[in-house]
């Protein structure tokens, strides 16, 4: 379970992130490419609302 | 499943997350199976230990502009926030180094009681203008869900749990964590940011379904 994570591909059943199915609404990706999570397939439209560096707005 | 979750106690964003990913545990069907585990990042580590300001005043040394322009700057999140029922006070808030609520709440976590430490300190920074650098403050919060007040106080008089804060936030830059909150199902499926409540909802049924299989 906490297992570090891999520097690898996602597991085989994930779909590639390029297959880019919809949520709901449809209209925002339910996935995008991994670009900075490396062993982590990322979830979710890359729009999200985040604070980095230190910054939120 | 597991649940972790990279946020700070001082990111309107993450209580927005924190809430979202909550709304999404409430429908989702194995919820009873999730573990959630709250880790630490800090937005800002430079933020000198010690200082404190009115964060509108921070925000608007940090990003120029005056203090009116940014409070026009906070409103959409102010909106959202309200929108999950969180009233934030930016107004009141005080912007501080979070690394000892952190420590603080790696004690909370020893104690069972992480997650109910970690939403205190984000409703104390976020919505009452507490100020959490403040030993006094941070040891009445945590022990207001059960954190044994003396040993609060000798955590936050000493440097206990450091290495446990340091060990989080490196492990969230490892995970690739640019911006909090950042949340990772069963190490395999990474979320960045606050999603809308079906995003996490899909996530979870996505890492659910895929739970038992061997990553390569």
């Amino acid at each position: 379970m906490s297992a570090p994570a891999s520097q690898e591909a996602p597991r085989p059943e994930v779909p590639a992130a390029e297959t880019s199915p919809e949520t709901s609404d449809g209209a925002r990706p339910l996935t995008r490419p991994v670009s900075h999570a490396p062993g982590l397939v990322v979830l979710g439209a890359g729009d999200a609302e985040a604070c980095s560096d230190g910054t939120c707005w | 499943m597991r649940v972790e979750v990279w946020s700070d106690v001082v990111c309107p964003w993450c209580y927005i997350g924190k809430r979202r990913l909550e709304r999404a545990l409430e429908g989702f069907e194995h919820a009873g199976d999730v573990e959630v585990e709250w880790r630490s990042f800090q937005l800002d580590p430079s933020h000198p230990k010690g200082v404190r300001q009115p964060v509108y005043k921070a925000l608007a040394e940090k990003m120029g502009g005056s203090t009116a322009q940014i409070r026009a700057m906070t409103d959409r999140v102010k909106a959202l926030a309200a929108e999950e029922g969180l009233e934030y006070d930016f107004e009141h808030s005080i912007s501080v180094n979070t690394f000892d609520a952190h420590r603080l709440t790696h004690l909370a976590k020893a104690h069972g009681l992480g997650a109910e430490t970690h939403e205190r300190l984000m409703r104390a920074q976020l919505i009452e203008g507490e100020t959490l650098d403040d030993v006094d403050t941070l040891v009445r919060l945590a022990a207001e869900v059960g954190v044994p007040a003396d040993e609060a106080r000798r955590v936050l008089e000493g440097d206990d749990y450091t290495r446990d804060v340091e060990e989080d936030i490196r492990e969230a830059r490892m995970l690739g964590a640019n911006g909090v909150p950042f949340f990772v199902l069963d190490r395999a499926y990474g979320v960045s940011g606050a999603q809308p409540v079906e995003m996490f909802l899909s996530a979870l049924r996505t890492a659910y379904e895929h739970e038992d299989t061997p990553a390569r």
